[in-house]
């Protein structure tokens, strides 16, 4: 339901109608009086076209677009001594990251065992008084390692090199 | 050309809401970073929306100033422009957003304001809602002194009762239109229309009582 400030000034502005409009003047026969003022004012209004041309128009038009132009030029001036953007640092940052990385890898020192039956060596000496089926000695004179299997058909798999 | 015409600046008078193809044209163009499309809606709209806005400032170096920081907040939110409205709608509601905000700014809030939220109950329809400015009565006012008298008494009005009187008795938009562009409902709109005029009713009495 409209409220009354609707009512009055779709009613000045002639959009009530039927019974809108004889509802509307019934009940408000004050305001109906007051219906020539307004559509003076709304004629002062409308027809005392106050406002000036704009004046210079093309200046007008010019001052905006060498402010975008500006705008523009300090955008790319500001692109172009920032070579390192965020996705240029990025990268940047994997590639430090990943040079890191290898030397890292290049400098550790390397397991002197690391040819798999050294490993293996090693892993068996480790062992060798856990497991009484294999033993191990190891002749420092002759520098060889002797395993002993023994009542074994074959190596358990963790000692099995081809494992 | 007079292309200035409150008549005709209707909104899309006569035509759909959607964008009007050549600004479609432009805007897609703009929104790619094309300037020069820009420069065209620039040439295109100026004179409406230093109108508009002059319409609410009532002083033409602000009108000028704000009328292009309006376009200039168009160009950098042009991407944002789907083509929900016409390209000239949502301009025009840039402009009435960047005036409103500076005469905030400013502090202008309208003297002796009606309060929207008044029951029109307590209003008589003939009651004066401020003194009286000096009045020439009787006598034949000039049109320089009617028009200084018509903004005078605008600018007595709040941001956003002006920014309604300028759309409607000036601009000639449907209170549709109006609503959209200052994202408020058309029933808002009327209201305030109300009390605006009741408003400009007290304050030019004389003057078109003695045209």
């Amino acid at each position: 339901m409209k409220t009354f400030e609707e009512q009055f000034t779709a009613w000045l502005d002639g959009a009530l109608d039927g019974e809108e409009l004889r509802s509307f003047e019934r009940e408000h026969p004050l305001w109906s009086q007051q219906k020539g003022d307004f559509l003076k004012l709304q004629s002062l209004l409308r027809n005392s076209d106050h406002r000036p041309h704009l004046a210079n128009p093309d200046f007008f038009t010019s001052q905006i677009m060498d402010q975008i132009g500006r705008t523009r030029v300090a955008k790319n001036r500001f692109r172009r001594r920032s070579w390192f953007g965020l996705p240029r640092l990025a990268w940047a940052g994997l590639c430090v990251l990943s040079v890191g990385f290898a030397l890292f890898f290049a400098f550790i020192p390397r397991n002197e065992y690391s040819d798999p039956r050294a490993t293996y060596v090693a892993d068996v000496l480790k062992t060798k008084t856990a497991d009484p089926k294999i033993k191990a000695t190891v002749d420092n004179q002759k520098d060889m390692t002797i395993i002993k299997l023994e009542g074994l058909d074959k190596l358990p798999p963790r000692q099995d090199l081809h494992h | 050309m007079n292309e200035i015409d409150g008549r005709a600046s209707k909104l899309q008078a006569g035509q759909s809401d959607s964008v009007e193809p050549d600004d479609r044209v432009l805007v897609t163009r703009c929104q790619a970073g094309d300037s020069d499309a820009f420069n065209e809606l620039v040439v295109r709209y100026r004179n409406k929306a230093f109108m508009m806005v002059y319409g609410m400032v009532q002083n033409e170096q602000d009108a000028w100033d704000l009328a292009q920081d309006g376009f200039l907040k168009a160009w950098k939110s042009i991407h944002r422009f789907k083509g929900e409205s016409s390209f000239y709608t949502w301009l025009y509601r840039i402009m009435t957003n960047v005036t409103i905000d500076s005469l905030r700014r400013k502090g202008i809030h309208g003297e002796t304001e009606f309060d929207d939220r008044i029951a029109p109950a307590n209003v008589e329809p003939a009651s004066r809602t401020t003194p009286s400015s000096d009045a020439l009565p009787y006598e034949k006012l000039e049109l320089r002194d009617i028009r200084q008298r018509i903004n005078d008494a605008i600018g007595k009005l709040s941001p956003e009762h002006r920014a309604v009187i300028v759309m409607k008795e000036m601009d000639d938009l449907q209170y549709s239109e109006i609503a959209e562009i200052l994202e408020c409902s058309i029933g808002t709109v009327m209201s305030r229309l109300f009390y605006a005029r009741k408003k400009l009713q007290v304050l030019l009495r004389d003057v078109y009582e003695n045209l």
